[in-house]
């Protein structure tokens, strides 16, 4: 099963394009959807999502029109919100419960409350079930926005920016939890942070202002810059000069030094070395160039 | 000063204080300038901005502002907390006290903002142009000025110290209303305390806002002193305000000492977090729990949505802490029980603990709900869990069902917490019979309706609404749209009022069977309505992310499922259809009229057929009645017989004649020919031909009919039910211009455009045409009447006179009835299951025909009958009828009536009266002995239609009615009562809307002056010239009138006889009493005592009087007086009473002024006074007495 996206359109009152013509195909597995902060991503999940409605467009999952028979996608659906809250004084069980009964999961109360305390474990909240969930810290409100998502067995699976405001440690548990449930059912992952991407996902998109200006693996969008990624270390001086000359794509400190990345077809010399493109570097380009071009 | 600086520019910048504003302005502007908006006392006279109106305002916004107030307040004192600003703000280095002195002083400033909209709204109202000049005076600044410094001011100060002292010290916006509440609690108290006026004093000091002192200091100004006076010069008002004041303040200093900067009690924030976080498995193996496919199902969807909305509702400290001050209103309220007036209590009857609930709950509830309905529907957002929510397979009619169940089912939860309440209540008073049935009908199902429907209609506004405070105030829009448009529109009809039901009134004689098919048939009009709303509510629901409402609705009604549409369909054909079929049965089947177009009728009426009012019609002079009552089906047959003859010295040619607007009248009249039948006002113009010559009479016919077809918009007639139809002769066709069907208040007939005029004619000696015919009718003088009435098998009919015949004929009971004296043409028949106690006065049945449930106070009213047949019998003339009736009808109407031998009593007051301690007024035997009374008084004596006529019968029933009381009394009882009846003619005089006259000229409208300041006027004569010459003079007049015809007695008739019987030093009596206006202030300056060797006590007295005369308008003008006074001594009063026995009285005559009196009294003497037992009419009564010094 996969899921094909074909000219989705959305435009906001305000005359924002949140989306613009977007076509995608996103097989079984993790799906990286990779752009900065207000590209569409969220416009985009929100609308695979059934929670908003697009302009113009298609999104077919198998043979089911997911703009169209809401109700049927929500019954396959797992949805993890970019930014979520949960009910006053309500404990984890009682919220899951509730989530699980709206989703229809589990015959009858004895199934669905073995589902829910199966999940807790599963989220390593089972110990503090009883706890007001609006009092949780980030990460363990982040495991159960999964568990919620999880619940009912979802054949589509999205989380939007899943990983902010979680530390490192908690984004890796994290991750593990969602690449054993990837590999079954789609599963679209949508992030600006492009270590997420490469680490998880076998393909990928980028957009930015509403528009893909990629689709592929991330080891294919490596390979596209072969050979036209050089970087330099330089003093903040320098730095002024070469954003004014060269094609910069990023600039990092590193020791606080500025590590400049530039785009170029051919060596630019003056102490620019080629390096093997990063993930990064292809979603700074992408950015640059298409916002150059728009 | 700089936080004071702060929190003013805060506010001025905001927009919230000036829409506070604007509303208190809107509000009370509206008040003043227009009638129908009202929030007190701008009636009759008072100008429309007296300072009277100017101080109830001040008064009345009281509790408005608190609110107001409060959230401003509440928003000073924890603003720096809920934005956590309290954690930049508190690390700086700054004083405590300065902190919140500059906070509370701003926060003061700003809070009495909204209350400047009173006088901004009344200024703007009174510089409007085309306003009646006459109920305006001038801008009265001074009122203005000190209605915001003793009422605005401390009351701010007051709720502000509370509010801010709560908040500042819990920082929880919650505790802070629970505090407002608790003040509203009190308010409500002193209100509970002041309806006995023995206890005005406490209750004048504990009214937190001040109102209760300025209402008890006011309520004897007339209306001159309205227009004129600005604040009551007394003490107590001040000490009021001062002892809230520094009540205030202590609250804010104890706030100040337990403040502090420390974030403080955050609950159980952090303590959650560290367990559970720590240990988690590297590599979780997934695959472990159970995978089942989805499943929905839409009932258990909405259980578990039901269960949490519950949840979320019950678990807010605010509506746990509403809840119990809902609760703890109604249960003092059910404890009080409601009052019969003359300060005593009913039996709990059921109806009555419904009514008392309704009252104290619902003003809690009704709010609540209203808050309630927001916060669900806005709860997935407000804690921002829509996206996850939004995403399940939910359809949206579960969102939209759940929450109005779970606040159904809150309701409901309550509603039977407060019926266990009031059964409780009534089995505490020792009253077992509790009605299951009726507390479920009216609380539980009616209420149920109601409050779905409200609900609906709240969620509807919050559905279309961009966000929450949008939807509360679309919300309130709409119910005071819903409140005022349609009147304002003319559309009369409930069936545009969404969830209106018809009017009902509960009765324990027909329970709610005459309304039941208008309930039933608009309840499903409604819920099918209240399904359409749903369904647009469900279709139009926010869900995922904020959209337009358009794309709501588009979106919606494109995903609609076939179900959906199905429920829909069938609810909009079931309104419709039974939309139509409301509309065939109220305005095909059926009409009505409208309240506008009735007032315009009665002005056509008036202007038309006045011009008859003087036009010579014949006398009925006997009526052969035949009645069908058929209780089932709420019909009725009248067919009636009538001889009617010219007593006129004219022919007579042209008939007019009134019919009964809610029965269908046929007649046939011989020799007369219909001319007009002007069947809007029900009144037809017949010309005779031949004329009917003086002393000629004919017999005429009519019938009369009433049937219940279908449904009304409100059940037109309430006289013919399936228990208890009762029904007079007025429903009879009646002859000649009726000047009673004119608009009498004089502000409405200014706006129609009419000429001033006044009720009946004015009181002249010689009087021609007015005294030809009585008040009571001038259709006739002494009647013969005969009756065969008829109905069901298991009801007893009743008609005047006596039961000459009775059968059963088809399973329905016949009754014959015929008077045994002629009397006047006026009465009643009634039909009810009844049960009868028979008994003997002589050769007189005395019977009363009572509800079987309502035995309580029978053998008193039989009691009664008898004392009153005695006394009148002795001191007046004989009774003329064989039987003495009292019949029970439902409450439908609450009043006792006394026709020729029947005094129809209503369920209402007397049956239900609980008579407990042995010093309660009995006010049962009081209404009979009044009634009885009115045998005499109206019954043999009438008097002639015009001022003064009620002289002759309300104020002598009056009168007989006290002494058959003090008979069977004794007078410390009739002092008790007569308190009363000063105090209620005292508060009346205020609120006249036309002119107080003296009792001799008493308009037939002002039953204050007729019946109270009658009681007080001829008791105290009774006093002075003894009974028994009254009596005389009464007996005088029975002589002269008694069942005689025409001419008919003025009030002089009896105002010349009393005279007659006044000795020559009283005769400034008559004057005072019956011809002015008098007014007493009398006081005692000085009381002490000296025991003397004879063991005698040697009273010395300083008192000073003075006497007034009163204008129409109630001017007082000192006069000078040499009357005769009372003055005297009471013992020390026995724990409990007021006073004491009367050791000492005596008559003295003085002059105005000071005076030093002194007497001997044999035993220790306690108070000591002028005027001792208060039968001079004195505002004051209180400062008669003074508390004896002893030396």
């Amino acid at each position: 099963m996969q899921l094909v996206i074909k000219n989705l359109s959305k435009t906001y009152p305000g005359g924002v394009r949140a989306l613009d013509n977007v076509s995608m195909t996103i097989p079984t597995g993790m799906f990286g959807l990779l752009g900065p902060n207000g590209a569409g991503k969220s416009t985009l999940m929100r609308t695979l999502a059934t929670l908003q409605s697009a302009d113009s467009g298609t999104a077919m999952l198998g043979t089911l029109d997911v703009l169209n028979n809401k109700k049927e996608v929500r019954e396959l659906l797992g949805y993890l919100p970019q930014e979520f809250g949960v009910y006053p004084r309500t404990s984890a069980t009682v919220l899951l419960t509730h989530l699980a009964t709206l989703k229809g999961v589990g015959r009858n109360s004895a199934e669905r409350r073995e589902i829910v305390a199966g999940l807790l474990q599963r989220v390593n909240l089972y110990n503090v079930r009883s706890k007001s969930v609006a009092n949780y810290s980030g990460g363990m409100r982040q495991r159960f926005g999964i568990a919620q998502a999880l619940l009912g067995d979802p054949k589509l699976l999205i989380v939007d920016e899943p990983t902010a405001g979680l530390d490192p440690g908690e984004r890796n548990r994290f991750y593990n939890l969602l690449s054993e449930v990837g590999e079954s059912v789609v599963v679209i992952l949508s992030t600006h942070i492009v270590e997420d991407v490469k680490e998880l996902c076998t393909n990928m998109s980028i957009i930015n202002n509403g528009r893909v200006l990629f689709a592929g693996s991330p080891s294919q969008a490596e390979v596209s810059l072969e050979g036209r990624i050089w970087a330099k270390s330089m003093s903040k001086e320098e730095l002024r000069v070469c954003q004014a000359e060269m094609d910069v794509i990023s600039s990092k400190l590193i020791e606080g030094r500025p590590v400049v990345h530039v785009y170029s077809e051919s060596n630019p010399g003056n102490g620019f070395n080629a390096v093997a493109p990063n993930l990064e570097d292809v979603f700074f380009s992408q950015i640059k160039h298409c916002s150059r071009v728009a | 000063m700089e936080f004071f600086k702060f929190e003013l520019r805060f506010w001025t910048r905001g927009f919230m204080i000036y829409i506070f504003l604007g509303i208190v302005a809107l509000l009370f502007g509206f008040a003043t300038g227009s009638d129908n908006v009202q929030v007190g006392a701008a009636i009759g006279n008072t100008h429309r901005n007296a300072p009277y109106v100017i101080m109830q305002y001040y008064v009345a916004a009281g509790l408005l502002a608190a609110l107001m107030v409060s959230a401003i307040y509440d928003s000073a004192a924890s603003r720096d907390f809920a934005t956590k600003f309290s954690d930049v703000l508190f690390s700086k280095p700054i004083g405590k006290w300065n902190y919140l002195v500059g906070r509370f002083v701003a926060a003061t400033l700003i809070a009495l903002i909204p209350s400047l909209g009173i006088s901004i709204g009344m200024i703007i109202a009174g510089a409007m142009p085309n306003l009646d000049v006459e109920r305006w005076g001038p801008v009265r600044w001074d009122a203005h000025a000190l209605g915001m410094l003793v009422f605005a001011l401390p009351n701010t100060l007051l709720v502000g110290s509370i509010v801010f002292a709560i908040a500042a010290w819990t920082r929880n916006t919650m505790y802070s209303f629970l505090g407002v509440l608790m003040l509203m609690v009190a308010y409500g108290i002193s209100q509970a305390i002041l309806s006995d006026i023995n206890n005005e004093t406490i209750a004048m000091l504990v009214d937190p806002l001040g109102g209760a002192p300025y209402a008890v200091l006011t309520k004897y100004w007339t209306v001159d002193q309205r227009n004129h006076w600005v604040l009551p010069m007394s003490g107590i008002l001040i000490l009021n305000r001062v002892i809230w004041l520094v009540v205030a303040l202590l609250i804010f200093a104890f706030a100040g000492w337990r403040f502090s900067f420390e974030t403080g009690r955050v609950r159980g924030r952090k303590s959650t977090e560290a367990s559970g976080d720590s240990k988690i498995e590297s590599s979780p193996v997934l695959g472990e729990w159970p995978k089942v496919m989805p499943q929905p199902s839409w009932f258990a969807q909405l259980r578990s949505c039901t269960r949490l909305d519950m949840f979320a509702v019950m678990r807010t400290p605010a509506f746990i802490v509403i809840l119990l001050a809902a609760m703890l209103n109604t249960s003092v309220g059910l404890f009080m029980s409601a009052t019969e007036g003359y300060g005593l209590s009913s039996f709990p009857v059921t109806y009555k603990m419904v009514d008392i609930v309704r009252g104290a709950l619902f003003g809690f509830l009704i709010p609540v709900i209203i808050y309630f309905v927001g916060v669900l529907v806005w709860r997935d957002r407000d804690s921002k869990i829509q996206e996850i929510i939004g995403a399940t397979p939910v359809p949206n009619s579960v969102f939209v069902v759940s929450r109005l169940v779970s606040l159904l089912t809150l309701i409901l939860s309550i509603l039977t917490a407060t019926i266990l309440l009031a059964c409780s209540v009534q089995l505490f008073y020792g009253f077992n019979r509790l009605q299951p049935g009726v507390y479920a009908f009216e609380l539980v199902l009616i209420e149920s309706l109601r409050f779905g429907f409200f609900i609906v209609l709240a969620m509807l506004a919050h559905t279309f609404s961009p966000n929450k405070y949008v939807g509360y105030f679309a919300f309130i829009v709409i119910l005071i749209l819903n409140a005022f448009v349609w009147q304002w529109m003319r559309i009369d009809s409930i069936m545009v009022r969404f969830g209106r039901l018809p009017t009902y009134v509960y009765s324990d004689m027909f329970g709610v069977a005459p309304y039941v098919s208008g309930l039933v048939a608009h309840a499903i009009y409604w819920l099918a309505g209240a399904a359409i709303v749903l369904w647009i509510c469900s279709i139009a629901m926010h869900r995922g992310v904020p959209k337009s409402i358009r794309s709501r609705l588009t979106e919606g009604i494109k995903s609609t499922s076939t179900a959906s549409k199905a429920f829909v369909g069938v609810a909009a054909i079931a309104m419709f259809a039974q939309g139509a079929w409301l509309v065939y049965n109220t305005q095909i089947l059926n009409s009505f009229v409208g309240s506008v177009e009735q007032e315009k009728r009665r002005v056509r009426y008036e202007t038309e057929y006045s011009k008859f009012e003087n036009v010579p019609q014949p006398k009925v002079t006997s009526v052969q009645y035949e009645i069908d009552i058929y209780p089932e089906t709420r019909s009725m047959r009248m067919s009636g017989k009538q001889s009617i003859l010219n007593k006129s010295d004219t022919a007579i040619d042209m008939l007019y004649v009134n019919l009964a607007p809610t029965y269908e009248t046929t007649l046939e009249i011989p020799n007369a020919k219909l001319e007009r039948d002007d069947k809007p006002l029900a009144c037809q113009t017949y010309r005779l031909q031949p004329a009917l010559e003086p002393g000629q009479s004919i017999d005429m016919s009519f019938v009369v009919q009433s049937q219940s077809r279908g449904i009304e918009n409100q059940v037109s007639n309430q006289e013919i039910v399936q228990n208890g139809s009762f029904f007079n002769n007025s429903i009879a066709p009646h002859f000649g211009y009726d000047p009673d069907r004119r608009i009498m208040d004089p502000n409405k007939r200014k706006e129609y455009k009419l000429e001033p005029a006044e009720n009946v004619p004015t009181l002249t000696r010689e009087c021609g045409v007015a005294c030809q015919s009585h008040y009571v009718g001038q259709d006739a003088d002494w009647v013969n009447v005969e009756t065969i009435i008829s109905t069901s098998g298991d009801q007893i009919a009743v008609a005047p006179g006596s039961l000459i015949e009775k059968w059963n004929k088809d399973g329905r009971n016949y009754f014959k009835y015929k008077l045994d004296h002629p009397s006047l043409n006026f009465y009643s028949f009634i039909s009810a299951r009844y049960e009868v106690e028979r008994s003997k006065s002589g050769d007189i049945d005395v019977e009363v025909y009572y509800h079987p449930e309502h035995a309580w106070n029978v053998p008193r009213m039989s009691q009664s009958i008898k004392a009153a047949l005695d006394y009148c019998g002795t001191e007046f003339g004989p009774y003329r009828h064989k039987q003495a009736r009292i019949i029970e009808f439902p409450r439908v109407a609450s009043f006792a009536q006394a026709f020729p031998g029947t005094m129809p009593y209503s369920e209402s007051i007397g049956f239900i009266a609980r008579l407990n301690k042995p010093d309660d007024i009995d006010m049962v035997f009081y209404v009979v002995a009044h009634e009885m009374a009115h045998q005499w008084w109206a019954h043999q004596v009438v008097g002639a239609r015009m001022q003064g006529a009620t002289l002759l019968s309300e104020t002598l029933a009056q009168y007989t009615a006290l002494m058959i009381m003090r008979k069977e009394y004794g007078p410390d009882m009739m002092h008790k009562f007569l308190k009363y009846e000063m105090d209620s003619y005292l508060r009346s005089r205020g609120a006249e809307r036309l002119k107080e006259r003296p009792l001799i000229s008493v308009d037939p409208s002002q039953g204050y002056i007729h019946y109270r300041k009658g009681s007080v006027a001829l008791y105290y004569l009774a006093e002075m010239i003894g009974e028994k010459r009254i009596n005389a003079a009464l007996k005088d007049i029975i002589e002269a009138y008694a069942y005689q015809g025409p001419p008919y007695p003025t009030s002089h008739a009896l105002v010349d006889r009393l005279r007659k019987q006044t000795p020559e030093e009283l005769q400034y009596l008559i004057k005072d009493l019956f011809e002015d206006i008098t007014i007493f202030a009398n006081r005692t300056i000085d009381a002490k005592a000296t025991k003397q060797d004879d063991g005698k006590y040697l009273v010395q007295i300083e008192v000073e009087c003075s006497k007034f005369k009163a204008d129409e308008k109630g001017l007082e003008t000192e006069t000078e007086m040499n009357d005769w006074m009372e003055i005297g001594a009471f013992a020390k009063p026995d724990a409990g009473k007021r006073y004491g026995e009367l050791l000492h009285r005596e008559r003295v005559q003085l002059t105005s002024g000071k005076h030093k009196l002194e007497f001997t009294v044999d035993s220790k003497p306690f108070q000591a006074g002028i005027d001792p037992r208060n039968f001079l009419i004195d505002r004051m009564p209180d400062d008669n007495m003074k508390k004896i010094v002893v030396e």
